[in-house]
Parts: structure tokens; sequence; C-alpha cells
């Protein structure tokens, strides 16, 4: 008894101690968001000075296209990334189609690339006369024509969703591989070929996770900038993010309106929350039985060239089409190239990799600040997720703190990073100017993802374990080192490369935090396609891809060795 | 209703950063805010005296914010570190942005930057904030009065940004391309033209000297273009040699200059009645941690070889006497309309009026 309550009495502390890391890391900043949207007195003043509801009403009062085109962006680029990410992970998980363990790591390729080198290449393969794509079709059509147009509305959103597309692939993936396999099987043994057998069986099943990928994704686009930013630029659809960017940079920044477009993206970010939220507990999902077990591939039969097309046509689009343009950009002398007139050169490599001094800074910044934000925002995370686990388990609740969790990610990280900015700014020690202002603000922006991958973690790890060594007299340290984090040490590694994965590429939290001395490749690839030329942004480009696909590699290597990650 | 009175600020504001340094100190932000800098210079330093070589070396790289081309502000470092063993490092960063953080870091007093690469107006306002340091280069007393703050040392012009109409001739013939600024409305070029953003300081001035020039409807007829905003010369370069427009309404010429020197075709029409030009200034900060740096940056740039160096890698005309730039006319054979008097060029009014406007017109509104 006694031994129990000493353990409650810690647990009460730590419990404490996590809400206080909470809300001051990420309830401040946000409760800073509010306040700025709330300033009524001068819209350039941070901190306000007069409490006002000027900034929201001058909201209402502006050209509100953004929402319209927000939303039109957001809910397309989800349909795109739910279709193709749905699909792919129903190819490589359920079916036959050749080459199943390579497609499936080609599909999420994409991913650590980043929006930024996506928009970069499709800049180059894209463009309506000089593309590449519209020059090898007026080669074959002996014209120039102007069949595909990326610097266009479904341009934009075609980008975006092939970004995104891989996220929704992961989401769906974990979710068919925990499904009973037997369904599919009597599908199939009672004559339902695959595409019945998906949309009659396997899709209704994957209801749940498919729309909150859709949830993920949708939320995600909301907050998009690179690509919009970057293809968009000449055209009528301005989205939430840039026009915040551009209220932020003006020369009279209007703060309020800047965070009052925020909070109504945080809005309708809630709303849809509940509303999938609603429509899942209508009904049962249940698909992982105690008998259940994995299922044998469906075989494609003459489907698989049209599968074939599908799985292998998205690697093309994603992958391959944009890592070749990027690397043929990045060895022409000039900008204004065409491939009946290619002029190579290493000079673009020459001045980005040995001259250009921010390349080798950004690099080691970006690694550094990568790792970190990996091991502490994975810390926080498993914190946080053992804390919720523990009260949920005895019903105390766990729902305030998870909601306070994953607030950050319903704001867009672009409007978040003026508010951390702020808050960096009034910390009582000086943290500004340094590469720890853009490792915080990463630990906050990627919080969401990281709670989400541990939480997922966690709930599969019997408590008891723990509760019996501590009952055997073991301290919470021991038991943390010898039962916890051993028993969660595979989540823990892959969360934390993903958390890498994503500081890497990371454009919009780190826009406002980074500076001469603490630059990192996102922010940097960003201003950099603003004064390079599209030849060295391309060689830029190219480096950074690299560079996260030989982290990647170290990083499996090494974990893989200890954890079989 | 006030939210943090001058009487009770002071105990909000300590509670505040009691609450944030709570949750921070679980982050180990104490050992990582020691990579930052502290707030004091490294040096001491009289604000207007001859910078000190050694303590300069001594005070650690020297910040430089800019919105030049970034290729070029980086070979610039590399020369002056060459030239005087100083390290310094670039961060580009556009006007209007540079100006929002700026503010915020002073109102924290925690400013980071030593030397602020600008316009005139920029830096007249900093100026009137007190935010400048006073310092005479050498070779300030070889620059025109008008390239240079009233009083002398706030700032000085490191180029002189002609900003005309541009081309590739091969793409718009001689016979067609624009003559005068009503060209622009000529149908043929709908959908055409691309401008510098509405953030930016040479939009700005290209608005600010041609608004008393051109007809009242003017820029009503040029949005009806549908002229589309681009945020350097470098990005509206693009648009023109990748096809995808034809016309820049207002291009930095130095973009003319270095088509030239790659043998690219790329050329520029002025109007009779001249063709706005603005000042990129340079100003050192009063905050610098860095001032015997920063005061050796500002007296390199503006020498004459400074101003040789950069202007023949960057291909603007130089406020220098006697320093050309030969892919360019003589810059005495061009009319000019540059704004003189800062106080009123500057003002939020007249940016307000213009970013308000210039969205419309460039279809960001």
């Amino acid at each position: 008894m006694l031994n129990r309550l000493a353990m409650r009495a810690r647990g009460g502390v730590g419990g404490a101690l996590l809400w206080a890391l909470l809300l001051s890391v990420v309830g401040m900043p946000l409760l800073l968001l509010v306040a700025i949207a709330f300033n009524g007195g001068n819209p350039t003043d941070i901190p306000p000075t007069q409490l006002g509801a000027g900034g929201l009403v001058r909201l209402a009062d502006t050209n509100l296209s953004w929402i319209r085109n927000s939303l039109v962006f957001a809910s397309s680029v989800t349909v795109i990334a739910i279709v193709l990410g749905s699909g792919l992970a129903f190819l490589v998980t359920r079916t036959d189609i050749p080459g199943r363990g390579l497609l499936s790591v080609l599909v999420i390729l994409p991913y650590p690339m980043g929006s930024m080198v996506a928009a970069v290449a499709w800049s180059v393969l894209g463009a309506p006369k000089s593309g590449m794509i519209n020059s090898v079709f007026g080669m074959m059509a002996g014209r120039q024509v102007e069949w595909v147009n990326t610097y266009s509305v479904p341009g934009i959103i075609f980008v975006e969703a092939l970004v995104c597309t891989p996220v929704c692939f992961l989401l769906v993936q974990a979710a068919l591989r925990s499904m009973d396999g037997t369904l599919e099987e009597s599908s199939t043994v009672l004559g339902a070929a695959p595409i019945g057998t998906a949309l009659r069986i396997t899709l209704p099943l994957m209801l749940p996770s498919i729309l909150g990928a859709a949830l993920f994704t949708f939320i995600t686009a909301l907050s998009a900038f690179a690509v919009p930013s970057v293809l968009g630029r000449s055209l009528d659809f301005r989205v939430a993010t840039e026009t915040v960017y551009q209220l932020m940079n003006s020369f009279s920044p209007d703060y309020p309106i800047a965070a009052g477009i925020g909070l109504v993206l945080v809005l309708v970010s809630t709303v849809l929350v509940l509303i999938v939220n609603r429509v899942l507990r209508r009904r049962s999902y249940a698909v992982i039985g105690g008998k259940s077990r994995a299922a044998r591939p469906l075989r494609l039969g003459r489907w698989k060239p049209l599968a074939m097309v599908f799985g292998y046509g998205y690697v093309l689009l994603a992958v391959v089409l944009p890592l070749a343009a990027i690397t043929v950009a990045s060895f022409q002398r000039s900008n204004r190239f065409n491939l009946t007139r290619l002029d190579w050169t290493f000079a673009n490599f020459r001045y980005v990799l040995f001259e250009y001094p921010q390349t080798r800074d950004s690099v080691i910044n970006s690694i550094t600040v990568g790792v970190a934000t990996g091991v502490i925002g994975v810390t926080v995370a498993t914190m946080v997720a053992l804390s919720v686990d523990r009260q949920r388990r005895t019903r105390q609740g766990g729902a305030a703190m998870e909601a306070l969790a994953m607030a950050p990610q319903i704001v867009p990280s672009l409007i978040l990073s003026v508010t951390l900015l702020w808050f960096i700014l009034i910390l009582p020690f000086r943290l500004y100017g340094s590469l720890g202002a853009v490792l915080l603000g990463f630990c906050i922006v990627f919080l969401p993802l990281a709670y989400r991958g541990m939480a997922g973690v966690v709930s599969q790890v019997d408590p008891s374990l723990q509760e019996v060594a501590r009952t055997l007299g073991a301290g919470p340290a021991r038991t943390t080192a010898n039962i916890t984090v051993p028993l969660l040490s595979n989540g823990l590694v892959a969360t934390a490369v993903l958390l890498f994965m994503m500081s890497l590429n990371e454009v919009g939290a780190a826009i406002m935090l980074s500076g001469p001395n603490s630059s990192v490749l996102g922010p940097t690839l960003y201003n950099f396609y603003d004064s390079g030329g599209l030849s060295m942004v391309s060689a830029l480009a190219v480096t950074q891809v690299l560079i996260v696909f030989v982290a990647i590699t170290v990083v499996r290597r090494i974990s893989g060795r200890w954890l079989n990650v | 209703m006030a939210l943090f009175d001058s009487s009770d600020g002071l105990s909000r504001r300590r509670l505040m950063q009691l609450t944030v340094a709570l949750g921070v100190a679980g982050l180990g932000a104490p050992m990582l805010s020691a990579c930052g800098d502290d707030g004091a210079p490294t040096t001491s330093t009289d604000a207007g005296a001859a910078p000190d070589p050694e303590a300069a070396k001594r005070e650690g790289a020297l910040v430089v914010w800019h919105n030049d081309q970034e290729p070029d502000n980086v070979k610039l470092l590399a020369e002056f570190t060459k030239k005087t063993g100083i390290e310094a490092v670039q961060q580009k960063i556009a006007p209007a942005e540079a100006l929002t953080k700026l503010q915020l870091e002073l109102r924290a007093g925690v400013s980071s930057v030593d030397v602020f690469l600008s316009s005139p107006d920029v830096h007249h306002q900093l100026q009137q904030q007190g935010a400048l340091l006073q310092y005479n280069s050498p070779d300030s007393g070889k620059y025109e009065p008008q390239y240079k703050s009233n009083p002398n040392g706030f700032w000085s012009a490191y180029f002189i940004n002609v900003t005309p109409m541009v081309y590739i001739p091969t793409d718009v013939p001689e016979a067609v391309a624009p003559k005068t600024y009503e060209d622009l409305l000529d149908p043929r070029w709908k959908s055409q033209i691309v401008f510098p953003p509405p953030t930016s300081a040479t939009g700005f001035n290209w608005w600010y000297m041609l608004r008393d020039l051109l007809p009242k409807d003017y820029f009503d007829r040029l949005r009806e273009q549908q002229p589309r905003s681009f945020p350097s010369s470098t990005a509206m370069l693009a648009e023109l040699s990748n096809g995808n427009k034809k016309i820049a309404g207002s291009m930095s010429v130095f973009a003319v200059t270095k088509a030239k020197r790659a043998n690219e075709p790329l050329t520029f029409s002025a109007d009779a009645r001249g063709i706005p030009t603005s000042l990129n200034s340079i100003a050192l900060m009063k905050s610098s941690k860095r001032p015997n740096a920063a005061k050796m940056f500002a007296d390199y740039l503006l020498s004459e070889e400074g101003q040789r160096f950069w202007n023949d890698m960057q291909g603007s005309y130089s406020a220098y006497p006697g320093i050309v730039v030969p892919e360019l006319p003589d810059i005495k054979t061009l009319k000019l309309l540059t704004a003189t008097d800062f106080s009123t060029y500057g003002s939020p009014e007249l940016r307000k009026e213009f970013q308000d406007l210039w969205s419309r017109v460039v279809g960001l509104a």
C-alpha cells in the first residue's frame, strides 16, 4: 500500500513537471498567438499593448479568397494523396505486385526529400514553355507544346499531393499490416475480384486509418508553404500561408490579421477533428482479433499491369523525374537551358560545395539540430505518451494533456514561428540567434508527430512489467532504463529518425528563427531559390537530397545493428 | 484595455519569464543558449573613432544582413576577409522582413546584426530611432551629398540601383519593345509583365518616383494588364528566360550587366522622362557587438578598392566618382529619378498606400 502511494506521489510530481513543461513550451506560444490576434493597438506591436478585436475586424474586411483557396487546395491535395497513398499501401501490403519490397521503400522517398526540393524540381520539369516535360513532348510532336503546367492551380495541387502521399501510405499501411487477412481471403474464396475485395472489404475496414491520414494530410496541406510559394507566384490563387507571409513581411506588418488567419485555420482543423471523431464513434472497426493472421497476397492476375503503372508511375513522378530534373539542371552553365541546348559544367557544385559557406554551416547545423530534435522530441513525447497512457489506465483523464501535446499540429508552422520568435525573445536567458532557438522551435512544431508515433508504441506495452519492477524495489530511473526503454526501443528509434528527416526539410518554422550563425537547410534552400538562379539552386537541392539519403542510411545502419529497425 | 501596463508590466513579464523558464529548463536550453551571443559588445569602442584592426579580429565573425544576390554578397565578404583577416557571415533577408525582425530584436535588446545593407529610407527610419552608429569612413568625403545621410555618417550608398524596363531582345523585337511606361499598357503585354512585389524597396521606389509623372488612372490600367510580382531580379529573370513572361516593368540593371558578361541576350529601355533609381546603402548598428569589425567593413566597401571589386562583380553603377561599368551606358547619359528627401519618402502612410495599391495591381489582393 505504502509502495503504491509512493509511486503515485512520484507520478504526481512527474506529472506536474510535465504539465509545467508543456504549458510553458507549447501553451505559451499558443497563448501568444491568441494575444497577437486580439491586439487592439498598433498592429506592428509585439507584444501587443492593448486588447481588442480590431485585427479580426480588419481581417473580415480584407479579401478572404485565401479561405476558399486554402480549402480548395487542402481538400484537393488530401483526396489525391489519400487515393495514391491508400492504393499504394494496398498494393505493397496485400497484393503480389512485382518488387513489393523495393516499391515500399521508393514510395516513402518523397517524404525525406521534402517539399522545397519537389517545388524546385517541378519548376524545372513543369514550366509551361521551358519545362523539360513539354520540351520532350515538343520534340515528339515537332512543335512547341504547353501540355504540362505546374505553374497553375492544378499544378501546385498535384506537386503538393505527391509530397503528402508517403504519409498517407505509411499510416494506411500500418493499419493494413495489423488487419486480419482472413476477411479478404474469405472474399476471394467466395469469388470476388481483387478490386471488389479491396472496395468492399478492405476499404470499409480501413476507414479509421484512412480518415486519420486524410485529417493529417488536410492539416499539413493547410500549412503548406514551399510549393504554393515557389510554383504559385504568378497565380491569382493565394493560400493562407502565403497571405500570412505577405502580411508578416510587409513594411507595416499586420500581425493581428496574420494571427487571426492562424486562428481561423485552428478553428477549421478543430472542427474537422471533432467530425472525424464523431464519425468513427458511430460503429466498430475492430479488425485485430485473437485468431487473426497475416493474409496471403491477393493475386492481381490481369490487373497486374495496371497496378504496376499505378505503383511505379507514382515513383516515376515523385522520385525519378524530380531527381533527374534537378540533377540535369544542376550541371547546366545557364539558367536559360532546355533539353536541345545543354551546356554541362561542374561550376554550380563547385560554388555550392566549396565557395558558398552557408552549405557547410547549414549541413552541420541541420544534422546537429536534426539529431537533437530526434532525441529531445522523442524523450518529451515518450514522457507525455507514458503519462497520458497511465492517466487513461487509471481513469484519471489524459485527454487534456494529449490535446495540448497535439495542439501545435493545427497551427501552420509559419504562423507559429512568429509567436516562437517572440517567445524566444522574452526568455530570461539568451537563446535567440543560436541553434538552440531553432531546436526549441522544431521540438515544439514536431511534438505532435513525435507524440503520435510514441503513443501508439506505448499503448502496446503492458504496464504490469514496469509495476513488477517497481514492486521488486527498482526505482523510477532503473525501471525506465531496464524495462521501459528496451520495450519501446524500436518505436523510439523509428520516431527519432522520422523527426530527424522532418527537421532537415522544415522551412516554415525555421524561416524566422534561423540566423547567420544558425542557418539550416530548409530556409537556406528557400532563400537561395530567390537569388541563386535555377542551376545553382538545383545543385544545392541535389546536395540536400544526398545528405538526407546518406544520413538516413547511416542512422538506419547504426540503429538497425542494435535494434532491428 | 491595457494588456501589459507599465505599472505592473514588470511583474507580469517576470511571471511570464519564470513560467517559460521552468519549461525550457527541461529541454536543457541553458546549455544551448551558450551557443548564442552574449548581450554586450566584445570590445569597447568610441562610436565615431577609427577602428582598431586587432580588436576587430578578436570580436568574432561580423554579421551582415543584406538583400543583394546572395552569391555576390558571399564573394564580397570573402574578399573582405582576405583583405583584413576578419571573418564575416551574411544573411539574405528582404528589407521588410529585416525591419520586422530588427524591431523585435531591438525591443528585446538582443540584436545580432552588425552591418545592415538596405536602403536609405529604411536607414533613415532607424536613424530616427537612434538605432544606427554614426561613423565617417575615410573615403566618405568623396561621395556626393545625395549619396549619404544628413548629417553624415549614418548611411552611405554602396551602389546606385537603376531599375529600367528589361526584356530579352530575341523574345521581344526592338520594334515592339516598350519605350515608355504607357507602352506597358499595350494589350499585347497582357499577362506578360513581371514586377517586384509590394514588399520590395525597388518596387516602392518605382511607384514613388512615377506616381506624379504618370496619368492618374495609370495603375488601374496597369492592373488590367495582370502583371505578376516576383521577389527578386533573379526570379523575374527566370520568368523571362523560361518564356513564361516577356517584360520586366522594373528590374535592377545589374541583371543586364551580368547577362552581357555571360553572353546572354538581355537589354533595357529607358523612358525619356527618366528611370526610377534607388540607392542601396550601408549602415552600422549602434547595438553592434563587433563595432571595430563593422567599421572596417564600411571602410572597405566604401573605399575605391571595395567599390571597384563590388561593381566589377555585381554590375551596378557606383556612387564613388570615376568608377564605370563597361557593359552599361555612362550613367551621365541616363535621366535618373532619385528620391532625396527621406523624411517623407519612407513614411508608414506612403508604404501602406503603395502596398495596398500594388497588392491589387499584381493580383495579391
